[in-house]
């Protein structure tokens, strides 16, 4: 069975843009229909782009969207059929096919986004944040080279020598793409296995019955997290995740036991285990007032364990028969994914258990009553963050991220990508852009009265970045996409500022700009789309001498 | 108390012929929790997971058993300090056993107030996966 994935789709394309430009000297198609082709390769290229960077303004999606206006300019109305005559024509028919990549690829990413533009899968959360955005971003400038290297070769041969709006638009892209991709050096991404996000909804999941079906619930059971963690995760749920959770580590040590049991797969098994089952038996007698069961993302989880529980287990002991029988490939495929989920669920667990808890939905007991010491049917109190129970299980699903892990270096795969990196990243940003460091450390030193002008913009923007940040409700989705925007921003600002104030304060002393500290050289700076001559309008150099 | 005396106390009590719904429900649910604290009592972690299986069993049992209402387990660990494993698991397996046979039972006359037909089905696929799990 094949799967579609991003990476793949990309990497389709990047082999048909580079064979389009090969074939280009010995088989031109009309111009025309080549105009409507690379424009199409370009509008898909450029939503890429906009993605990508949140919708941010973008040099490379401005150069994308200018020549994709360019490339159908000349096409008459109507149009020449694209497939009626592609078929004798190698060049326009591998950009052709090379489009349609670019098209599902994109396709696979839109749909970690909701209609709304929310993040709906952990994938989606990552990239919000900004998450490999620049290799990511260097990616799409490569292929984006190589469709305007065909452009240029493969077209009615005149745009090469050509010096009108068309020519400079692939120009443009060109030199935006080069820029973009000399950022980043191509290897692995996180994006490169993303699989089209399932639909995840209602009150049920299918049953599970194959190795795929496993991995499908895996993805769903993610999607489903990533969509609720935030909002409404109920105590019963978490319960249930914890102890599909368990179950399915157990399995996991059963497989790895088949593999050879060394000292080190046993106590990162070991530890995994008592992670996830001391977050089940905490979660146990937290509930919530919403008893609906069988929600589609604890139930596709649930599914899988069951599947997998019944293929490797039968009246309480492992099946090894089954095991040969159905192939070891398999199943060390199907570890890894779960080994892979695993990260990614407890981090989402984790932050979803926190929400609950700070938002008043979990319930427990209250005190013990007069009767039987050990079974009792109690009143349920609306608990508080600090209520001993809720404490407990926060701290136990808090602790399922760093064995789960472990583990999954133990089967070699490497943890989904997810909230955990956006969290991360959103943090990191945000102690970058309101960090004191950034401000000059001895201001007296410095030619005050210009540079205390200059700086007048800072602590607003920052006071801006640090109250959204501060106050914003929502975690995750919302929250860091906020604070991912204003970082942005807030550190942009600075830099530039800081470029100009370092200038300006050599021109007026004559002195060597002062050393930044490590930590401002951060690699946002290389992440700006500010073009090198950029000069804020409203912070014009002063002459030199007027200080 | 000890967890051996709690178990011996509980199918003492639903031996008597006076199991309903509800006390069906607690039994799972004792049972359960049972099975749990006794995966994590267990010295040699490698042989817990037969516990960890039974107690999501008889989890799941418990869910498809309950009604309106939750009940509370209160286990202490320190139960646990002592107990011989085997013993407890002996005894737990009674239990569900009567359980079980009060669900099938059940099945027959169908219409008990707040569980459907399909629960007690499920409740007896869980309690029976429970019973071969438990060591």
């Amino acid at each position: 069975m094949i799967t579609v994935t991003y990476g793949g789709e990309l990497a389709a394309a990047r082999s048909l843009l580079t064979d389009s430009h090969l074939n280009a000297d010995t088989t031109r198609p009309p111009p025309q229909l080549f105009g409507i082709i690379v424009g199409q390769v370009y509008r898909t290229l450029y939503r890429h782009t906009v993605l990508l960077t949140g919708g941010v303004g973008h040099p490379l999606a401005d150069a994308l969207a200018d020549a994709a206006r360019h490339a159908v300019s000349q096409v008459p109305d109507p149009p020449p059929a694209v497939d009626a005559v592609t078929e004798p024509v190698p060049a326009a028919g591998l950009l052709t096919r090379a489009r349609d990549h670019l098209g599902v690829a994109m396709e696979v990413l839109a749909s970690q986004f909701g209609p709304d533009g929310d993040a709906r899968t952990p994938a989606g959360i990552a990239l919000t944040a900004g998450v490999g955005r620049t290799s990511h971003l260097a990616a799409v400038g490569r292929l984006a080279a190589l469709a305007a290297r065909a452009h240029l070769h493969a077209g009615d041969g005149t745009a090469a020598t050509d010096t009108g709006s068309a020519a400079e638009a692939i120009r443009r892209v060109t030199t935006a793409a080069n820029a973009i991709s000399a950022m980043a050096e191509p290897g692995d991404s996180f994006l490169d296995g993303l699989r089209p996000a399932l639909y995840v909804t209602g009150a049920a999941w299918p049953a599970v019955t194959s190795h795929t079906g496993v991995h499908e619930a895996l993805d769903a059971a993610r999607t489903w997290l990533a969509q609720h963690y935030a909002t409404d995760l109920t105590g019963q749920q978490i319960r249930q995740f914890a102890g599909a959770g368990l179950a399915l580590v157990q399995e996991l040590g059963y497989l790895a036991r088949q593999h050879g049991n060394d000292v080190t797969a046993g106590l990162r098994l070991r530890y995994a285990t008592e992670a996830w089952r001391n977050a089940y038996l905490a979660a146990d007698n937290v509930v919530s007032l919403d008893h609906s069961d069988g929600a589609a993302g604890p139930t596709a989880l649930i599914n899988a364990e069951r599947w997998v529980r019944e293929q490797l287990r039968a009246g309480g002991t492992w099946r090894n028969d089954n095991l040969a029988l159905t192939g070891q490939a398999e199943w060390s495929t199907t570890a890894r994914e779960i080994t892979r989920a695993l990260p990614d669920l407890a981090t989402m667990l984790h932050h979803g258990t926190r929400f609950s808890a700070t938002h008043h939905d979990l319930y427990t007991p209250a005190p013990r009553h007069p009767g039987n010491p050990v079974i009792q049917n109690p009143e349920w109190i609306r608990a508080e963050p600090q209520t001993p129970a809720v404490l407990r299980l926060t701290a136990a699903v808090a602790d399922l991220r760093e064995p789960s892990v472990l583990l999954s270096s133990q089967f070699e795969a490497s943890p989904h990508t997810g909230l955990h990196e956006a969290t991360r990243l959103n943090r990191y940003l945000v102690e970058v852009a309101t960090t004191p460091r950034l401000w000059p450390s001895e201001p007296s030193q410095e030619p005050a009265s210009s540079i205390s002008r200059l700086l007048e913009p800072l602590p607003p923007a920052a006071a801006a970045l640090r109250e959204r940040a501060h106050g914003a409700t929502r975690r995750g989705g919302a929250t860091t996409s906020v604070s991912i925007a204003l970082a942005h921003d807030v550190v942009q600002e600075i830099q530039r500022l800081q470029a100009t104030i370092d200038e300006l304060g050599t021109r007026i002393s004559g002195s060597t700009p002062p050393t930044r500290h490590p930590a401002e050289t951060t690699p946002l700076r290389n992440k700006s789309a500010a073009p090198a001559d950029f000069q804020s309008p409203d912070l014009a150099l002063p002459e030199p001498g007027l200080a | 108390m000890t967890i051996e005396t709690v178990l011996r106390d509980a199918v003492t009590a639903l031996s008597c012929n006076n199991v309903t719904a509800s006390t069906a429900y607690a039994a799972a649910k004792l049972a359960a929790a049972i099975a749990a604290q006794a995966a994590a009592a267990e010295p040699d972690s490698a042989a817990s997971h037969p516990w960890d299986f039974a107690a999501l069993e008889l989890d799941a049992a418990a869910h498809a058993l309950r009604q309106d209402t939750e009940v509370v387990v209160h286990l202490d660990e320190a139960w646990y300090a002592e107990a011989d494993l085997a013993q407890v698991a002996e005894q737990l397996r009674a239990l569900v056993t009567v359980v079980l046979a009060w669900c099938v039972a059940a099945l027959d006359t169908a219409g008990q107030p707040g569980v459907a037909a399909t629960d007690y089905q499920i409740a007896a696929a869980h309690l029976r996966r429970g019973a071969d799990e438990i060591p």
